[in-house]
């Protein structure tokens, strides 16, 4: 890993969800609030930017919530919350009294995703200089997500605490012009999520199995030169790490000589990247459950997880989650899809390329983060807010695989989302030829 | 075709290409005369690869059904025309590797990811061999001979009785174990001067001067004079001071223990150092962590 280089115009560009060390300083007693202030006041700039665009320079007045009035339209920059009935909330439980956490988890096997079911009660707030008001008028519960930042162009209601929406106004997006002249090589880039390694050989052999026949393949394949190869987590089992009774009480029993199957779930992941690394580059990034920390952003993988990756010919980036990086000019955004999926659970309408094309909007990767998915505690800075939106936007162990266009502010540009789902249950490969910018799917499979 | 009568684990073409540096596509063909000639014996089974263009409806994973997908899929021999079919357009088949047991009682992937540790026999890094070569160094240097000290060693052993009490005996005792040429050590040898074993002892403490265990009033003008009075052993012994010293809870090093455990009360046998405490009634030491071996003596 250290002095080998990557190939092609390569370009990392996740310095941003890398924890400094001023992050990190003090992190245990900090609030999130700070994290909230730090988005909002990020992202002001860019909505008035775009209310000038939007509404005419001039022709708005921007306040705070406490100088909003029934007669006059006012422009308010806040944080929109989505108040949701079926939302698990920990007091509730702790006040119904209900061992609802047990019953949860026998139902998790089921595999689909759950999404909290509608109620009558849902509805919109509005959080602004310490005071929050209820939201209606022509804003809806498929528009927004806790946690975005938001203009609201209207007046306060005829109903006490009620806020009249007219128009939302989002933070401008921000595209970063590809360079036309830089000539477009030859070669594919091929993303893969969800390995979801055990430690079992049985149950893992039908995911080692396609992902060595992907091996030979590309040895043999000559219409594609896959020069890269991007792997998104969870790349362990979450059911191995998990922090059950029956997993705690098999980590407080090992003998000396067993090992949990964590250790050997990461032994043969290693041992899969390293099989690859002789023919291409390859970027490991992080889900929850793999061996780094949980929370929003990820950090990479320690490479002492993967010694035999470090003794191969090619580069092996141990890479955030979220991975940001540009290859020949072209910028890709890839995520593990817990973000995603966190957003799914709050509107039975979204797929997931939906919840994609809303995150390009609110030019936010995760802004369920840390309310519903855990995220650290930073202190000045959110580093899940989209600076430059990327030409490609790939999310993994998602349901289908989906792809589609989304036309940008500007109408000139375009950011293709793209959803790939787990290899450990679809053996599909994502390929993504950089000459002509098409997308190609590719099923691995043994039926014997 | 030996080679291939000894096979008796699954055989991909690729492997049996790299084995008989031939090109991936002869490997098939010579796969495929083989399974030909030996079929009938019925104790071969082959698998082989298709590929092709599958119709979206069929990948649950699918929603866009105008988008094509291409599927690589290894299956028996006997099951070759049920598979191509449910293909809506096969580009080519291939054998994939034979074998001779039943490829669903056989596990022919995940062979290489047992649990077997590949990494034993793996070199290290060259960053970790270095750090653990320096000592090796240290012990070559000191086994071999100087070629320095010819000056030194001129006076031998003919002397006799009197060389016995004379510092040069040391230099000919260090010269048969064939000591490390270095000038320092060999000027130690030199200026010989006895001393007791009590300031033997006392190398070993000066040497633990830059860690500051010791107080600087203890450091007697004659250290470095006992220094060159080293024997061998005492010269390793110096230079495993490298390592970091364990320390009790009073805070004073094992080999101090070790220079305790020396004294006639108890045993020197014993292989690991005992914490020595203070007989009961008796009030511990109250030395600084800085102690020196004289403040520990002066107490009792």
């Amino acid at each position: 890993m250290v002095g080998k280089e990557n190939s092609g115009s390569y370009r990392n560009l996740s310095e941003q969800f890398l924890l400094t060390q001023k992050d990190k300083k003090g992190a245990f007693n900090r609030q999130y609030f700070e994290l909230y202030d730090a988005r909002l006041k990020s992202l002001k700039g860019r909505i008035l930017e775009n209310a000038e665009n939007v509404l005419g320079k001039g022709n708005f007045e921007c306040v705070s919530l406490t100088d909003v009035t029934k007669t006059k339209d006012v422009l308010v920059i806040g944080m929109i919350l989505k108040k949701i009935a079926a939302k698990p909330s920990i007091l509730k439980t702790l006040l119904s009294e209900d061992k609802v956490a047990y019953e949860d988890y026998e139902d998790e096997e089921a595999g689909d995703l759950k999404r909290y079911t509608e109620n009558a009660e849902d509805h919109l707030e509005f959080e602004c200089d310490n005071q929050t008001v209820k939201l209606e008028g022509n804003i809806s519960m498929n528009d927004c997500a806790t946690g975005c930042c938001a203009g609201l162009f209207g007046k306060l209601g005829d109903e006490d605490g009620v806020f009249e929406v007219i128009r939302v106004i989002w933070p401008k997006i921000r595209v970063e012009p590809i360079d036309l002249k830089m000539k477009m090589r030859k070669s594919v880039i091929a993303f893969v999520s969800g390995l979801e390694l055990s430690g079992d050989l049985e149950e893992d052999n039908g995911t080692i199995s396609s992902f060595e026949y992907f091996g030979e393949w590309l040895k043999e394949e000559e219409e594609m030169n896959v020069e890269r190869l991007v792997v998104l987590g969870p790349s362990i089992d979450n059911n191995v790490v998990g922090c059950d009774v029956e997993s705690v009480v098999r980590t407080l029993t090992l003998s000396r000589q067993d090992k949990q199957m964590s250790t050997k779930a990461l032994t043969m992941l290693d041992k899969i990247i390293s099989s690859l690394t002789d023919q291409l580059d390859v970027d490991v990034s992080a889900g929850v459950g793999d061996p780094c920390s949980s929370l929003w952003p990820q950090p990479p993988i320690h490479r002492v997880c993967l010694p035999r990756s470090g003794m191969t010919k090619k580069q092996v980036n141990l890479v955030t989650n979220p991975y940001e990086f540009s290859l020949d000019g072209i910028r890709f955004l890839t995520t593990s899809g817990e973000n995603i999926d966190d957003l799914l659970k709050t509107c039975w309408k979204w797929k997931s390329v939906d919840a994609m094309e809303n995150c390009l909007k609110w030019q936010h990767i995760a802004p369920t983060c840390p309310d519903t998915l855990d995220g650290f505690p930073m202190a000045d800075r959110d580093p899940l807010i989209i600076s430059t939106t990327p030409r490609f936007m790939i999310c993994g162990n998602q349901s289908n695989c989906e792809v589609r266009n989304v036309a940008l502010d500007d109408r000139e540009n375009i950011c293709t989302c793209i959803s790939i789902p787990k290899f450990s249950k679809s053996r599909t490969i994502l390929f993504l030829n950089l000459e002509d910018l098409t997308v190609s799917w590719r099923v691995f499979q043994n039926d014997f | 075709m030996t080679s291939l009568q000894d096979v008796c684990d699954p055989l991909t073409a690729s492997k049996y290409a790299k084995e008989e540096n031939v090109s991936i596509e002869k490997s098939r063909e010579l796969l495929e005369e083989y399974l030909q000639k030996n079929e009938s014996n019925g104790q071969l089974w082959a698998l082989y690869e298709i590929c092709g263009v599958i119709d979206s409806s069929d990948v649950p994973f699918i929603s866009n059904p105008s988008c094509e997908i291409r599927k690589n899929l290894i299956v028996p021999q006997k099951e070759l025309e049920i598979a191509k079919a449910k293909f809506k357009n096969v580009i080519s088949t291939k054998i994939y590797s034979i074998q001779r047991t039943n490829p669903k009682e056989t596990r022919i992937y995940g062979r290489q990811w047992d649990n077997n540790d590949d990494l034993a026999n793996v070199k290290v890094p060259t960053v970790i061999t270095k750090k653990v070569s320096k000592p090796e160094v240290v012990k070559e240097e000191v086994k071999e001979k100087t070629p320095e000290p010819k000056s030194k060693p001129v006076e031998k052993k003919s002397n006799g009785l009197m060389s016995m009490f004379t510092k040069k005996p040391k230099e000919e005792t260090i010269e048969k174990k064939k000591t490390t040429p270095v000038k320092k050590v060999e000027e130690k040898v030199v200026e010989k001067s006895p001393s007791p074993v009590f300031k033997k002892k006392r190398v070993r403490v000066e040497i633990d001067e830059d860690d500051d265990i010791f107080d600087k009033a203890d450091t007697e003008p004659k250290l470095p004079t006992p220094k060159k009075e080293k024997s061998p052993e005492k010269e390793k012994e110096e230079k495993k001071p490298k390592r970091k010293r364990a320390l009790n809870e009073e805070n004073v090093s094992k080999e101090v223990n070790k220079t305790i455990e020396c004294s006639p009360e108890k045993s020197p046998e014993k292989p690991k150092p005992k914490i020595s405490a203070p007989p009961p009634g008796q009030q511990k030491t109250t030395g600084k962590k800085n102690a020196s071996i004289m403040s520990f003596f002066k107490k009792v």
